[in-house]
């Protein structure tokens, strides 16, 4: 009897130190699709980006002569693949890029196709989301805002240019990436104008404000709030009978083209940093041909419990002036939505939800006093996180 | 009007005319005056009752010989005598608490002068004999009778958990973190049917009639628990003193009325009991109880006392939600003149108070958020019964209640609601300065509630036997039944309200709100009557209400009758085969309403406050608000009871110790309350602001206005919600293999419930995606619908060993299928209605286009697939011990092996784990 139990627990002790390896490794090997036109020096200047989506730690590699990149000792998971690269063209640079979500759970071997991107007369300066605190503790978030900053150097319309937030959230894969080239958006929201009433001088921006008040200082606004929006320049108010939001006199209201009645009656970006944001000018002269354009352009979304249908307008990319993917974290990048030719990156606040706290662009350089912002088509590299929000601040 | 019409009238039960209830009471005068007895005296039955056990007597049990209606109580040396019936054979019913229910046939002839000894088992553990289980009844309607020994082995924390011992209901565990509604009868639970059961606690129903609990009917913002609009909270009913239980799933009397789907009778002790001391524990719950019953011999009566205090957390690691229950009781019994014309009188108080807590945890709180739900309740039961052996009477029943209740809803918060907030605070319709709120603000409401409500009913019946096996049995009677409240309703500052939501609400005082007052008269006939050797039971009754009364003969709601039948045919018995001990056939068809309860009778109005004028500019001077108010009645005068038309037919039969009941009902419930949109256009001007100069203070008088018309709905109560149950409900009683001490009993049922969410037409509106509203309504075809089936089998194995004093009680449960679909309909307006009245057919182009394509409420082809579920099995365990005279110990496991499969929707990709988590608790009683 003691000499079976003595054979029992050998066996059981050796069967603990045969040990399995901690994890698999696999080699990925990466083809960059340059197209025909990039020039050969340029290639293998690219930078090629693989970021783990489970444990968020990235991987960089240049592409050899051969166009492939690769990349060795690679543990099983769900990778974002990040292609970027630029080319200088006398005094302008194109920048490019490529993205890709790869799944690693054998030796793999994949392309990335590279795409110029556009540019556009306006960019997003900055976008701040998340809301604040208040004294309580409770949460506000009347004080987001979205800027936007004439990036050239000449004189630039606003007029008719129109904020979009993308319909899915950033807690599922892309509802709509079945559709190809266009945005389908949850809301637009339009500047008012003839074409030419706001004017936006070169280096200067506009605010559009949830609400357009000092939130800072108003006593019924939170003193704990970073911003000062009484100088915004237009503001989002859902013209509604019953809706009990502040309307400020001396700061227009945005065109409500598109926003489905909510029970909270009020334009409010994710507060976590979910919503991938756009500015876009929509075909139309007028309101009514704009709106006509969003009514042509429906789509239709089952509700998750069957029970009904929602409708949202697409736009199509071209009409995109710039994109900027807000995600709610490096793990939740792997949902992103715009297509790399609208950002080939993302950007996120890593202080949560209500922290104060936004994102904003870098500065590329000053000319003549006069500040130009990075726009590589990548917010991964252009913008700042964990911004205290600086609204009409170019400096 | 003849007769026969006006039966008709009756069975078409519709409100009718006066003459018919003059004619009616002019009857029940009749039948209760010329009739005078029959035949010769009967014989007067002399007996003796003790205990089994002990041999000793056993006094203060009751007697009953049902064929006379005759009964009496057991003197302290256990001696009774009571007057039977001429007739071969009686049967002789005695019942004592702490004792199994005796019942005999008695041959008349071997009576002479003898006494009769009966001999009572003790419930215990010891004897060969407890009924652990729910005991289907063999009477003329279907229902099942729970005693105490039974609900002590289910080791319940509330009445909810004794209802699993019903054929077709799905045992689950104690759950106390939200309230309990009770279903009879059906897949899940609804307002309806919860309300429409109506549960009598020692003869008198408690009432929900009055609960207004509800920040507004006209929105659903309640944080709190609440039962407004349903039944009452079964966690609000303690089991420790109650003696038996019965669950009426059939045709009740029409001594019972204001109900739709049922009745649970509930008995609380009365007699004798040790002091029993209870600690019961289990992953949530903590109870503990304390009872007494004593008897004080010199004069007949009784003095039982019970408290019960129990604890429970939601998740015991973060004990901030929970719910919390004491009750106690006294009642107070006594029996006079036992020997000559008995007269019963019980008085019971109790009184009661459960609050659910929410809290928030301390460190991620802030200071004084609290929300809370209290009721405290005492309510005053008086009954009683008299034999008063006249030629005209042979009993008198009584029951008076009174119950008071406040019942507290409260919460304490901040209200942080995004940024600064624009409301109004008017109370009159018409333009009114607004208020802009601070973004924060810490604020609290209540809302206080007490309802009021009083019960009396008398009931007289006379036995008439009219010759060997032909009795004849005419009840009549009365009750009234008010509810009111009395409370102060929702209290809270206008200038800093509660919530902020598109529905605007104000306070409103329950005290204003009229009384609930209902009474009605009824009559039954009970035939009992021998052919051959076969038996004919016929139980016909008609109960007039009048629902709402403005006096005897006036009606706020009307007059509604309840006709309803039952018979019982026992045409197979040991005198006329030799397999079948007894086989009988039985039908019902019966009428029942339900009153709409104050909520639906007297809601909240309506507010609408259209913003005119919004002018914020962050300085307090110059922000300028005004807010147009417009208030509308929502009261539906057209409002009705509910109905519900009951059938059932069934089978019993008994051979050897094998026992089976089979019923098959159809229940058609009607004009069940809801609530509906009601949509109107409201014209209203707005004020443009484009053209005040900046840093001066707006002249309304002096501003450009745009005159706007919006459509707005606010939500009425109307009737329209339908039930349809039907199914069969089995149980075979397979008797006691003795060799392995098991008896095994096998029921369950299957359901179908069908329910309508529309029976008229409603208007709908979809949510607008700009500033321009829809000028438009669609009204909707009624008929949406919702369809769950289930079959179910509960094998129930009790193992009983004496000898170690240890029950041990397996019920394997299985779930064959469970089905649960949406019927095809095809939401689509009929057509558009527009402000100025006008309307226009919905055309099949319409439905594309995109003005209007948000109209067409567009399902998921997958939304109307069948979910039909696997069959599921459980398994759940009960153990008790008496370790001695003065000590048991219980146990018990729900599905203990933890089976919980995984089931995908197909309606919507997500799952679902069946079966609840395994779950186990103990008690420990001392008995002295």
């Amino acid at each position: 009897m003691k000499k079976a139990l003595f054979f029992v627990s050998l066996i059981l002790l050796m069967g603990s130190c045969i040990k399995e390896p901690d994890f698999h490794s696999y080699q990925v090997k990466l083809y960059i699709d340059f197209g025909s036109d990039f020039p050969q020096a340029e290639k293998e200047h690219a930078t090629v980006t693989l970021v783990n989506q489970t444990n968020v730690y990235s991987l960089n590699e240049n592409p050899g002569s051969d166009g492939f990149a690769r990349f060795s000792g690679i543990e099983p998971g769900i990778y974002s693949v990040t292609v970027s690269d630029s080319v200088a063209e006398g005094l302008q640079t194109a920048y490019y890029s490529g993205r890709k979500t790869i799944n690693v759970f054998d030796n793999l071997t994949d392309s990335v196709k590279l795409s110029v991107n556009t540019t556009g007369n306006f960019v997003i300066k900055e976008i701040y989301f998340s809301g604040s605190t208040t004294p309580a503790g409770k949460k506000y978030y009347a004080d987001q805002f979205i800027e936007i900053f004439n990036n050239t150097n000449q004189t630039q319309y606003a007029d008719g240019i129109s904020v979009l937030i993308h319909e899915s959230s950033n807690t599922a894969p892309n509802f709509w990436a079945g559709i190809k080239d266009t945005i389908v958006a949850e809301m637009v929201w339009t500047i008012p104008g003839n074409g030419n009433q706001y004017p936006v001088l070169p280096g200067k921006s506009i605010v559009i404000a949830q609400d357009g008040i000092n939130h800072r200082d108003d006593p019924n606004g939170n003193p704990l709030s970073p911003v000062n929006l009484g100088n915004a320049d237009f503001e989002f108010y859902v013209n509604k009978y019953n809706n009990k939001d502040i309307d400020v006199p001396s700061v227009p209201n945005m065109i409500r083209d598109y926003t489905v009645d909510d029970l909270l009656e009020e334009v409010t970006f994710a507060v976590h940093g979910g919503s991938a944001i756009a500015i876009a000018k929509i075909p139309g002269e007028t309101d009514g041909d704009r709106k006509a354009y969003l009514n042509n352009h429906l789509v239709a979304k089952l509700w998750a419990s069957g029970s009904n249908t929602s409708f949202y307008p697409k736009i199509a990319d071209k009409y995109i002036i710039d994109a900027v993917e807000t995600v709610q974290d490096e793990a939740h990048a792997v949902y992103k939505r715009f297509t790399p030719d609208l950002d080939a990156g993302y950007t996120y606040i890593t202080t949560g939800s209500y922290s104060g706290k936004g994102v904003r662009r870098k500065i590329k350089e000053v000319v003549n006093g006069r500040v130009v912002y990075q726009d590589t088509n990548n917010s991964t590299a252009d913008f700042l996180k964990d911004v205290d929000p600086n609204p009409k601040v170019n400096d | 009007m003849s007769e026969a019409e006006c039966l008709a009238d009756i069975f078409r039960s519709q409100p009718f005319n006066f003459s018919m209830l003059k004619r009616i009471v002019f009857y029940l005068c009749f039948f209760a005056f010329i009739t005078r007895g029959f035949g010769q005296t009967p014989a007067v039955v002399r007996g003796n009752v003790t205990d089994e056990k002990t041999r000793e007597a056993v006094g203060f049990a009751r007697i009953h010989i049902p064929e006379a209606d005759s009964w009496t109580y057991s003197d302290e040396s256990g001696n009774f005598s009571i007057t039977a019936i001429n007739a071969a054979f009686f049967t002789l019913e005695v019942r004592c608490l702490g004792f199994e229910d005796y019942t005999k046939i008695i041959r008349s002839s071997s009576l002479k002068d003898s006494t009769l000894d009966i001999e009572l088992i003790p419930v215990s553990y010891d004897m060969k004999e407890v009924t652990v289980l729910a005991k289907y009844n063999e009477g003329i309607t279907a229902s099942s009778t729970v005693g105490s020994a039974a609900i002590e082995l289910v080791q319940p924390a509330s009445l909810a958990d004794v209802m699993q011992l019903l054929p077709g209901n799905i045992s689950t565990n104690p759950e106390l973190k939200s309230a309990q509604k009770i279903s009879i009868r059906e897949i899940g639970d609804d307002n309806n049917s919860a309300m429409g059961t109506s549960i009598l606690i020692d003869g008198a129903p408690v009432s929900n009639n009055a609960n207004l609990q509800t920040f507004s009917t006209s929105s659903s913002d309640n944080n709190f628990i609440t039962t407004v609009g349903s039944g009452i909270d079964l966690r609000q009913i303690s089991t420790d003193n109650i003696e038996s239980v019965e669950f009426i799933a059939g045709i009740p009397s029409v001594t019972l009325g204001d109900l739709t789907s049922g009745a649970v009778l509930i008995r609380t002790k009365a007699g004798y009991t040790p002091l029993e001391a209870k600690l019961k524990t289990d992953e949530k719950i903590k109870q503990f109880s304390l009872g007494k019953g004593f008897r004080l011999n010199s004069d007949q009566s009784a003095l039982n006392l019970n408290f019960d205090y129990l604890q429970s957390f939601d998740d015991i690691r973060s004990k901030y939600n929970g719910f919390n229950r004491i009750t106690a009781e006294i009642g107070y019994s006594k029996i006079f003149g036992p020997l000559q014309l008995p007269l019963t009188f019980n008085a019971k108080l109790n009184g009661y108070s459960s609050i659910d807590d929410k809290k928030k945890d301390p460190d991620a709180m802030v200071a004084g958020e609290t929300t809370r739900s209290k009721d405290q309740g005492l309510r005053l039961n008086i009954y009683g019964k008299w034999l008063p052996k006249l030629n005209l009477l042979t009993n008198l029943e009584y029951s008076f209640s009174v119950s008071y209740t406040h019942q507290l809803s409260s919460e304490a918060k901040y209200r942080s609601l995004d940024g600064p907030q624009l409301i109004s605070t008017a109370l009159t319709d018409g333009e009114h300065p607004g208020l802009y709120l601070p973004s924060e603000q810490f604020t609290s409401y209540v809302i206080d509630g007490k309802p009021l409500s009083i019960f009396a009913q008398l009931t007289a019946t006379k036995v008439f036997n009219f010759g060997e096996g032909f009795f004849d049995k005419i009840l009549c009677g009365f009750d009234y039944h008010r509810d009111e409240n009395l409370g102060k309703g929702s209290v809270y500052n206008l200038a800093n309200p509660p919530f902020i939501s598109q529905y605007s609400s104000r306070p409103k005082k329950y005290s204003d709100i009229p009384a609930l007052r209902n009474y009605s008269v009824y009559l039954e006939d009970k035939l009992s009557l021998q052919l051959l050797e076969t038996v004919l039971d016929v139980r016909a009754g008609l109960r007039i209400n009048n629902f709402q009364a403005n006096g005897l003969f006036k009606s706020a709601l009307g007059f509604y009758a309840e006709p309803r039948l039952n018979a019982e045919y026992n045409f197979l018995s040991k005198k006329n085969n030799r397999i079948f001990d007894k086989m009988a056939v039985r039908i019902g068809i019966g009428k029942t309403y339900k009153t709409p309860p104050l909520l639906y009778l007297y809601p909240n109005k309506a507010y609408f406050d259209l913003i005119s004028l919004n002018y914020y500019t962050g300085n307090p001077e110059l922000n300028t608000a005004i807010v147009d108010t417009r208030i509308f009645d929502t009261t539906n005068s057209g409002l009705k009871p509910a109905e519900n038309l009951k059938k059932e037919a069934g089978l019993i039969f008994r051979i050897k110790n094998v026992k089976a009941t089979i019923t098959a009902f159809a229940e058609k419930l009607t004009n069940g309350f809801g609530f509906t949109s009601n949509y109107v256009f409201l014209k209203y001007n707005r004020y443009q602001t484009q053209n005040i100069p900046a840093g001066t203070k707006p002249d309304p008088g002096m501003l450009e206005k745009i005159l706007t018309t919006v459509p707005v709905s606010y939500q009425m109560p109307i009737n329209n919600q339908e039930t349809r149950k039907s199914g069969v409900e089995y149980s075979f009683d397979l008797g006691k293999i003795k060799s392995i001490y098991t008896s095994f009993t096998i029921d369950g049922a299957w359901f179908r419930t069908k329910r309508i969410l529309h029976t008229i037409p409603y208007q709908f509106k979809p949510a607008g995606s700009n500033d321009n509203p829809y000028q438009y309504i669609g009204v909707y075809p009624a008929g949406d619908s919702n369809i769950s089936e289930r079959l179910n089998t509960n094998c129930r194995m009790i193992t009983h060993i004496p000898k170690l004093r240890l029950i041990l009680s397996t019920t394997v449960q299985v779930i064959w299928y469970d089905l649960f679909f949406i019927p095809q309909y095809d939401e689509v307006p009929m057509y558009l209605i527009y402000a100025d009245g006008s309307t226009q057919p919905f055309t099949a182009e319409m439905r594309s286009n995109p003005e209007y394509i948000r109209f067409v409420i567009n399902k998921d082809q997958n939304y109307y697939l069948k979910e039909l579920m696997p069959p599921l099995p459980q398994v759940n365990f009960r153990l008790s011990k008496e370790i001695n005279e003065n000590l048991k110990l219980s146990f018990y496991a729900n599905n203990f092996t933890n089976y919980r499969p995984v089931y995908e929707y197909r309606r919507s990709g997500s799952f679902i784990r069946r079966n609840p988590f395994v779950y186990f608790g103990a008690e420990i009683k001392f008995l002295f």
